[in-house]
């Protein structure tokens, strides 16, 4: 037996067996995002509070996270090129909102998390169930169809005499089409009738305008989604010229110029979609993790919209704000 | 083999060689199993007391943080009930529907968990609903005078409903109160039970344990993975669980005690469980056996890191010790070797300072004594040649041959021979010859040796012997004649055979006394011990004259045995290279004790007959 062969082997293995654990464990994890609308890219917004999050599970750009963004900024149709390039990128998890671009991502059969904007994911057939998903889609919902119809009776509420209210919704996506119906079937019930103007392109926006121009509408209601928000300046500068009240899904849409919302916490689903992330990234397969309901939902109000179309808003109702923006 | 005399600067012949690898696997295996023993014995120990310890404070541990966890969530539901607890105190007369409505969402405002809150009144009609996710409605109207949400809470002030999943997935419960007063009716919340996530993630269990909590089905209602909770996982097969479950019926705390169980990911942990009051969950303490009893796995290595050292030293101890023992043992070995081979002169060399330097010297001294054995054998032989074997052994035992050396004693030589030898010798076969000399020599010598004297020397059928030299006697003349008398009786006996075979042979003796001089002679390989003078010169010419069974003595011998002998004077001879005539005189024989008659042996008859 040699004895130095025999030291150098011990020490070998005592040093060479964690470093190569820790290369192991080096190996980046590789995120792609797609939107259909503006990528969520790092320096965006919602990017950093992502990259916050995964940064609590201990996920750091250029340690061991690589963080790929792509956006269709509305043009459905460059989804799927879009999603080949991650997937040719060796994505490990991607991070989908809105219908459209999960239902590509679920083409593509890479685990995919929903941050949001999906409306019923068992309705409209992306998961098997909440607690066991099936396949390569989890997430957390948006629960946009049942609060829909919330949104309208908080518009009645700011809006007393309501009687019309035109919705704005994408009529390629499917989960908007359920929230249309959904909230339809709600306005009969509180006595409102609503004005459904789907769009299919961003072009179609005129002729919203211009039907609701021959229609006046009592009030709008915004589903946030990838054509609407892509226009929704345009909304808002509308609503105002026609002191119009209008509810949208986020409250980022409200600090943008919009009058209220009422959602999930987006944070609290970035950070959900984080944590998925991180399991799936660990061995769980996406099929096994639920798909989960947000617990947190905020009410935020902008009152110098208010202002700005002589609104006179309950002080009940402020009081009740999460967030009243002056 | 000699060549290979071992030594520290060649230890390469010893590798590999039997001896020593026996020696080196017996030290080898002693030290270690000494090391092994101790160190494994201690280890043993300290492990079995580390066990202990551990055990009874991970026990103890494990039961606090149960039972800290079972508080925090009771103090989680208990808050919602404080929260809801206002709201039933006003009766439904008091406050418009709208004031109601507004406080009732104000309440989902401060309480996140609470998803929808109705009211009932006295009669258990439902008066108003909130909620944040569908239409809130007042004055619904709906009945739940006999749901158990209102019977129970009327009944029981507090009812806590049973768990149950939204969407087959979200964990709810319902909360319902009633006021002190009756007709303030029935509050109905329903929680969201998610929210005890924050409350048991938070919850540490050592550094990789969990906490979470079960319904009294056994269901998951809370755990760090939301996602079991979610996947509403059921836990009532889950040995700790039923154990829990078994024991809350009997004795109170008992269930407290942890247990080694699986968890829910299937490894192995140690599990406390403690119940939630009223609620009638359970919130478990889970810490994974490969924490708490790290110090032990450390302690192990440690023992076994030790153990692994102490094989290396009793490796290298029994080396040593084997190489210490072998060197010396292969040099006392090589020594025997050469020893056994008659190299007398070899020394072992071994300088180890112990037994085994004693066991060399030993060895040293038993080849310098064999060595010293040899020589005196061959001294002894030599002197065995001219003297008796014990005159030899008396010369070689006192050390020195001083006896032998020359010197001027009196002595009485005896001289003899066979008469009519030559003759015979020429005629006779050669075989007869040396046959009748050997029965001869062997007669006369037994004599020598019994009347102790010194044979100096004896050429064919002549002898000649000393006495008083080397060693003194106090009588040589008697015991000169005494040995001459038996001398010839001796050979006339052998002569009556001789005869018979028709050989004449007679035999004569002379004795002589003086001063003489004596000595070693001769060369180097071949010394003689030697009378030179007159004294065996004359005992030389007595004999000659000597007539077949005649003993001429001289006259100091003569003078010397006077009385004790019978003598017959034969009257002055004149002898060759003698002088002056000598009284010649024949010994007839030995007087008796008496000294008056003298004693005839038959022998002396038969050799006076045979001269007739």
């Amino acid at each position: 037996m040699d004895r130095r062969h025999f030291l150098a082997s011990l020490v070998a293995a005592g040093v060479v067996a964690p470093l190569a654990a820790r290369a192991q464990a080096d190996r980046a994890l590789r995120i792609g995002t797609i939107s259909p609308t503006a990528p969520i890219a790092a320096e965006s917004p919602f990017g950093k509070i992502l990259i916050e999050d995964l940064a609590q599970h201990g996920y750091v750009i250029g340690r061991n996270l690589t963080f790929d963004a792509r956006g269709a900024m509305g043009d459905i149709a460059k989804l799927k090129p879009l999603l080949s390039e991650l997937v040719a990128g060796h994505v490990d998890v991607l991070v989908a909102t809105g219908y459209p671009a999960v239902v590509a991502a679920k083409a593509t059969g890479v685990p995919t998390v929903v941050a949001w904007g999906v409306g019923d994911p068992v309705a409209t057939r992306l998961v098997e169930s909440y607690a066991h998903p099936g396949g390569s889609v989890t997430g957390i919902s948006d629960v946009a169809t049942t609060l829909t119809a919330k949104r309208l009776e908080l518009l009645k509420e700011v809006a007393p005499k309501l009687h019309r209210v035109a919705m704005l919704w994408n009529r390629n996506d499917l989960g908007m089409s359920l929230r249309y119906e959904a909230s339809a079937k709600t306005a009969e019930s509180i006595g409102v009738d609503v004005q459904a103007l789907g769009v299919r392109e961003p072009d179609d926006f005129d002729g919203v305008f211009t039907a609701m121009d021959r229609e006046p509408p009592d009030a709008i209601l915004m589903v946030a989604d990838s054509l609407t928000s892509l226009n929704r300046k345009r909304v808002f500068d509308y609503a105002a010229a026609q002191r119009l009240p209008a509810i949208y899904e986020y409250d980022f849409l409200i600090r943008d110029g919009g009058l209220m919302s009422y959602g999930p916490d987006w944070r609290e689903c970035l950070a959900r979609a984080a944590a998925m992330v991180d399991r799936i990234a660990k061995g769980a397969k996406p099929g096994d993790l639920p798909f989960e309901q947000p617990t947190r939902y905020s009410f935020v109000f902008n009152l110098k919209v208010a202002k700005g179309i002589g609104l006179q808003p309950p002080p009940e109702l402020l009081a009740l704000a999460d967030e009243v923006i002056e | 083999m000699t060549d290979a005399a071992p030594g520290p600067s060649s230890p390469a012949p010893l590798v590999g060689a039997p001896p020593r690898g026996r020696l080196l696997r017996k030290y080898i295996a002693l030290f270690a199993a000494v090391v092994c023993a101790a160190v494994l014995g201690n280890g043993l120990v300290e492990i079995w007391f580390l066990y202990r310890e551990q055990t009874a404070s991970l026990t103890r541990m494990q039961s606090e943080q149960a039972d800290a966890a079972a508080g925090k969530i009771s103090q989680f539901i208990g808050e919602i009930e404080n929260q809801l607890g206002w709201t039933t105190q006003i009766p439904w007369s008091v406050g418009t529907a709208e004031q109601r409505r507004f406080d009732a969402r104000r309440l989902l405002r401060q309480v996140p968990a609470i998803t929808e809150l109705s009211q009932l009144d006295a009669t258990g009609k439902e008066r108003l609903r909130v909620s944040r996710l569908g239409l809130d409605s007042v004055d619904g109207g709906a009945d739940f005078s006999t749901d158990p949400k209102f019977t129970e809470a009327v009944a029981h002030k507090v009812y806590v409903g049973p768990v149950y999943f939204r969407n087959d997935s979200e964990p709810y419960m319902t909360l319902a109160m009633t006021g002190v007063r009756r007709e303030s009716g029935v509050t109905v919340a329903e929680v969201n039970l998610k929210f005890i996530w924050d409350v048991v993630s938070r919850i540490k269990v050592g550094r990789s344990g969990q906490a979470f909590v079960v319904d009294a089905t056994g269901r998951l209602i809370a755990h760090p993975d939301i996602g079991l909770v979610l996947r509403n996982t059921d836990l009532s097969h889950f040995a700790q669980v039923q154990a829990a479950q078994a024991a809350a019926g009997r004795v109170p705390g008992e269930a407290d005690r942890p247990t080694v169980t699986e968890s829910i990911q299937g490894k192995r942990v140690i599990s406390a469980s403690a119940p939630v009051a009223r609620l009638g969950w359970r919130v478990f303490a889970e810490l994974p056996l490969s924490e708490a009893y790290a110090p032990l796995y450390a302690s192990l290595e440690r023992t076994g890191i030790i153990v692994l050292i102490g094989l290396a030293g009793a490796f290298l101890a029994g080396l040593f010790l084997a190489r210490r023992m072998v060197v010396p043992i292969r040099a006392l070995q090589a020594g025997a070797e050469r020893i056994g081979g008659g190299d007398l002169g070899y020394r072992v060399e071994v300088r180890t300072g112990d037994e085994l330097e004693t066991l060399a010297d030993q060895f040293n001294t038993m080849s310098a004594e064999l060595r010293e054995s040899k020589a005196r054998e061959e001294r002894v032989g030599r002197l065995r040649r001219f003297l008796t074997a014990q005159l030899a052994d008396v010369i070689e035992s006192s050390g020195s041959e001083a006896l032998l050396e020359s010197h001027r004693r009196e002595v009485t030589v005896v001289f003899c021979d066979l008469r009519g030898f030559t003759a015979f010798a020429e005629a006779a076969e050669p075989q007869e010859v040396m046959r009748i000399l050997g029965e001869y020599h062997a007669g006369l010598g037994a004599l020598i040796n019994k009347y102790e004297g010194t044979l100096e020397r004896f050429v064919g059928d002549g002898l000649m012997m000393l006495f008083n030299d080397p060693l003194p006697c106090p009588d040589p003349s008697l015991r000169a004649v005494r040995m001459a008398i038996e001398m010839r009786d001796c050979v006339a006996a052998l002569a009556i055979g001789w005869r018979q075979r028709g050989h004449a042979l007679g035999f004569g003796i002379g004795i002589a006394h003086g001063e003489t001089t004596l000595g070693r002679i001769g060369f180097e390989g071949r010394f003689d011990y030697s009378a030179i003078g007159t004294v065996p010169n004359l005992a030389a010419r007595l004999c000659a004259e000597a007539r077949n069974g005649q003993i001429l003595i001289d006259p100091k011998v003569e003078g010397a045995v006077a009385g004790l002998v019978e003598c017959e004077v034969l009257g002055e001879l004149v002898l060759k290279g003698i002088r002056l005539p000598v009284r010649a005189v024949n010994v007839l024989g030995l007087r008796d004790a008496a000294g008056d008659a003298p004693v005839r042996s038959v022998a002396s008859s038969a050799a006076a007959a045979a001269r007739i």
